[in-house]
């Protein structure tokens, strides 16, 4: 079954958004760590990658953007988290194709919310 | 016309004297400026004329000119028809036939409005050039030639370049020779060639002084003109900004704090506080009690920053004040604990206390002790692996040969000696010496992603020092670091 990948470095935030993803009903996979999650996302096709900015060895950036090079149209969505919410960060993040962007600290209903929209619509 | 009438009718105050100095014919320019007629300026001699003290001035060149047998000229005062004036006096002698000195002929050349208006202008000057002077901003002016005519002290300061270099030089020749001081930059000269020859454009920009210190130097050049709008040349200003551009850093590296350091644990607690709230049985299990520890942790942080930051704003307003008493070192130590305790186990880390009992107590503010070590405390369980080992040591230490090896030189003593040391990353040799500047974080943390402000060793520097005591470290990358601060022992308080 298809799962959703989240690269969060912060590991209590990263247990917290994987438990709310899980009680609503998904399956979650988390790394804290940029190659991993690129490796990951390139090899297995997750159904969705919420990924951080600030990750270690590979920026949320870059993961975002070799991921939508490799699969292009037919690329997962993908949502970047950020603390940085200056409309640059965000521009930033669309312009190498990020699906969406949230910005901590964000409300784990309106993660949930934006990740149904995205799976449930398909 | 003969030589009588050219003397009486000169427009000159003209007086002929006899060799005692009594005054035998005054022409009628002299009789209008003495305000006196010819008998009675007759009747007088030529020092009775002087005004007060220049009396006697005004005699010793009289017998001068006698003894020299040449002219005397200078500025005396004189008592004329409107009271006191300068004059320009010339006193010429005057040869019979035979080439002897017979009279002594004196002008009197009224110049004391001319003086007055000299004064005048030369206060302006200097109060001119006393303004330019003590301006922050470094000033030099060419003149239409392309001649450098003013520059001030600011400028001599900022570029190092005395002003008999600069002065009465054309800028092309100026530059030349500029080019061989290393400390200058190209900017610089280029700033001076480009608008050398050019009299008609304004311009403004930066550049960097490196040398000792690095400076940014803001300037803009403009021509001058006169009110009737003849040009006088052109003016190029140079400003220190430095300090501001420091300003403005600090203003982004603080935003930065804020937005990054209290931004991610705002999160865990917002996210943490929802699942609690939607499902509310969720509190009894694993994963509740999970939650609200992670509530609890990332509360103490945020906590901690707020501390620091509000510490660091006092330190740099200078209004610190310390709350001192006698208190042992372990109730300082103690008061930490509590708050770091919680950290220390949450990552499986070991904390070994090595606190003499005999230790004597110790005249401290208690709270800010306590920050020392909560600092010091979580910065070394933060850049430890999970498991690691943390030490505090302490010892009273009376001598400089007590010491652990290079420690700084200046330490008071005797002095309660603390090390706080971990098992964790460690710090590059070269990023030691910059640890204690605000905001400063070293690059290998940076790059492992662990969260902090770069204010908490700030606030150790600052606290130990007005304590009266020192901080310093041993460290080296992956070999886990040793801090060290002492709080001196104070006798008979």
């Amino acid at each position: 079954m298809s799962y959703i990948l989240l690269a969060e470095d912060d590991r209590s935030l990263q247990f917290l958004v994987q438990r709310k993803l899980e009680t609503e009903g998904y399956t979650v996979r988390s790394t804290t760590d940029g190659a991993e999650a690129l490796a990951l996302a390139l090899s297995e096709r997750p159904a969705l990658l919420l990924l951080d900015i600030g990750l270690p060895s590979a920026t949320g950036y870059d993961v975002c953007r070799a991921v939508k090079q490799h699969y292009g149209a037919e690329s997962p969505p993908i949502v970047i988290i950020s603390t940085n919410g200056q409309d640059a960060d965000v521009e930033a993040a669309e312009d190498i194709g990020a699906d969406d962007y949230l910005i901590k600290p964000f409300s784990l209903r309106d993660l949930a919310e934006r990740v149904r929209d995205f799976l449930d619509g398909n | 016309m003969d030589d009588y009438t050219l003397f009486n009718n000169a427009p000159i105050p003209m007086l002929i004297l006899d060799l005692e100095g009594n005054i035998r014919q005054a022409n009628a320019a002299a009789q209008a400026f003495y305000g006196r007629s010819a008998e009675a300026l007759l009747s007088v001699t030529l020092t009775a004329l002087a005004y007060g003290e220049n009396q006697y001035l005004q005699e010793r060149a009289f017998r001068q000119v006698l003894r020299a047998q040449r002219s005397w000229e200078g500025l005396i005062d004189q008592l004329a028809s409107s009271g006191m004036r300068t004059v320009r006096l010339l006193l010429t002698p005057m040869r019979d036939a035979d080439g002897q000195i017979c009279n002594v002929l004196a002008c009197a050349l009224d110049v004391h409005n001319l003086l007055n208006a000299q004064r005048t202008l030369q206060y302006e000057r200097d109060r001119l050039e006393a303004i330019l002077e003590s301006a922050n901003d470094a000033v030099l002016m060419i003149d239409a030639d392309g001649t450098a005519v003013t520059v001030n002290l600011q400028f001599e300061r900022l570029f190092n370049l005395p002003r008999h270099i600069v002065l009465e030089r054309s800028l092309t020749d100026l530059v030349r020779q500029l080019r061989a001081q290393p400390d200058l930059p190209p900017d610089f000269m280029n700033v001076l060639l480009n608008f050398s020859s050019d009299y008609t454009q304004s311009a403004s920009y930066e550049f960097e002084i490196s040398g000792t210190t690095r400076r940014v130097v803001r300037w803009y050049t403009e021509p001058v003109h006169t009110y009737s709008g003849a040009l006088l040349g052109r003016l190029f200003v140079f400003h220190d900004a430095t300090h501001e551009l420091a300003l403005d850093r600090t203003k982004t590296e603080f935003v930065s704090l804020v937005t990054h350091e209290l931004g991610t644990p705002l999160a865990a607690i917002k996210n943490a506080v929802e699942m609690l709230q939607d499902d509310p049985s969720s509190l009894l299990s694993e994963d509740g009690r999970q939650y609200v520890q992670i509530i609890a942790q990332r509360i103490e942080l945020l906590e901690t920053l707020v501390k620091d930051i509000i510490a660091l704003t006092r330190i740099e307003a200078g209004r610190i004040e310390l709350r001192r008493a006698y208190h042992p070192l372990s109730a300082a130590l103690d008061e930490a604990l509590n708050s770091v305790r919680g950290i220390i186990q949450a990552r499986k880390q070991q904390l070994i206390l090595e606190i003499p009992d005999d230790l004597p107590v110790l005249w401290i503010d208690r709270n800010r002790i306590a920050q020392v070590f909560t600092n010091l405390l979580t910065n070394a369980s933060k850049y430890t692996h999970d498991g690691g080992t943390l030490l505090v040591r302490a010892a009273r230490v009376d001598r400089a040969w007590d010491l652990p090896e290079n420690s700084p030189a200046d330490v008071r003593l005797p002095a309660v000696l603390v090390m706080v040391q971990d098992t964790g990353i460690g710090i590059a040799l070269e990023e030691q010496v910059r640890i204690f500047e605000r905001f400063y974080r070293a690059e290998d943390a940076r790059k492992r992603r662990i969260q902090g402000s770069g204010l908490g060793l700030t606030i150790v520097k600052s606290f130990v020092a007005l304590h009266g005591g020192k901080v310093w470290l041993r460290s080296a990358p992956l070999q886990g670091s040793s801090f060290f601060f002492t709080l001196p022992i104070v006798e008979g308080q």
